[in-house]
């Protein structure tokens, strides 16, 4: 291995992801605003997304002695972060759908896409206010499936990863959700 | 059977794993294909929604670094609570306790006056020796006392 030059470095550190955690800062920079979003779009609740995103990293930080490097760092946070989702509504299910129902009304008017015309913006918020009702209705586990699929954009095998879920699992929470969330929006329209 | 997509064709499509068959109908029916588009656009607009607002959140976090606040370093309140009620008892009660104690020691009634101070500094002048030695001295007989050569008066 060359891990005396610059590029035996560059390759030492693809190859083992751990060695990101050297410096905690950066990967803190790098990766809160993934696991943010998946945390707002899962709970409906930016100060609880906060609060738990600052948990994420913190059981990061605790347990990065035993991250091996098996999958990305991303994948690896992200399933803490998944684990704290299902933790959060099971401790808190009554909390939750009680403060996410505060939430729609308050905030959501304001989630509508800024780089459109006016007049489409009504349109837009009853558009994202019909999933976002939607995901309410899904069990955790459609949330979570739909969320990383349609808001992050990962696949089904990395979704898989940070799920501990296997990929056909996946496809079917997935093809549920699509369907409960097609059927909420199709009413609106 | 159904000349448009079925649920699970159209579920297929949404995922991303269509085959050549669902394509094959999208790109040839018109109810279909808008209903396909809808659905996909609805669906970015939440994407957008979500990430819009997690930027705005990050944006304006990024902002408030300039201005602290011991809030945001991570001091609790309660914390802050304690050390003003440390500071109070530390310094601003023995303040106003040291503040009372002078105002004893300046009772009128503890105060001398002149007539009694004249009169202590004559016996004090009138004194042949030091005050602690006068009991002694008293035993003496007053004649051998006052005939005794240097004293001073």
């Amino acid at each position: 291995m060359k891990t005396g030059t610059t590029s035996g470095l560059i390759a030492l550190r693809i190859d083992n992801p751990a060695l990101e955690f050297e410096n905690f800062e950066r990967v803190v920079k790098q990766y809160r605003p993934r696991v943010l979003r998946f945390l707002v779009a899962s709970l409906g609740d930016m100060d609880v997304a906060e609060s738990l995103t600052q948990d994420c990293f913190w059981n990061a930080y605790k347990s990065r002695g035993t991250f091996r490097g098996e999958c990305s760092v991303n994948t690896w946070l992200m399933r803490i972060a998944v684990n704290l989702v299902r933790n959060h509504v099971r401790s808190r299910r009554f909390q939750f759908w009680k403060k996410a129902q505060r939430v729609d009304s308050e905030e959501i008017r304001h989630w509508a896409d800024r780089r459109i015309s006016p007049e489409e913006r009504a349109w837009v918020n009853e558009q994202v206010q019909a999933v976002w009702e939607a995901t309410k209705a899904l069990s955790e586990r459609q949330r979570t499936v739909f969320v990383l699929r349609f808001v992050e954009d990962w696949d089904i095998h990395e979704i898989a990863q940070s799920t501990g879920l296997t990929e056909s699992t996946v496809n079917v929470h997935l093809r549920r959700a699509v369907r409960r969330i097609r059927k909420c929006v199709g009413k609106k329209r | 059977m159904s000349d448009h997509l079925s649920q699970d064709q159209f579920e297929t499509c949404v995922l991303g794993q269509a085959g050549p068959a669902e394509l094959e109908h999208i790109g040839a029916c018109p109810e279909c294909r808008v209903e396909f588009e809808n659905f996909g656009r609805t669906l970015s607009l939440f994407r957008s929604a979500v990430w819009d607002r997690v930027d705005d959140r990050i944006v304006l976090q990024t902002a408030d670094v300039t201005t602290f606040t011991p809030a945001a370093a991570g001091i609790p309140r309660w914390r802050l609570a304690l050390v003003a009620a440390g500071f109070v008892a530390v310094v601003v009660i023995p303040f106003f306790v040291s503040g009372i104690r002078p105002a004893e020691r300046t009772d009128p009634g503890s105060i001398e006056s002149p007539e009694a101070v004249m009169e202590r500094l004559n016996r004090h002048l009138l004194r042949t020796m030091p005050e602690s030695m006068e009991p002694v001295m008293s035993l003496i007989p007053n004649e051998q006392f006052a005939s005794k050569p240097g004293r001073v008066q």
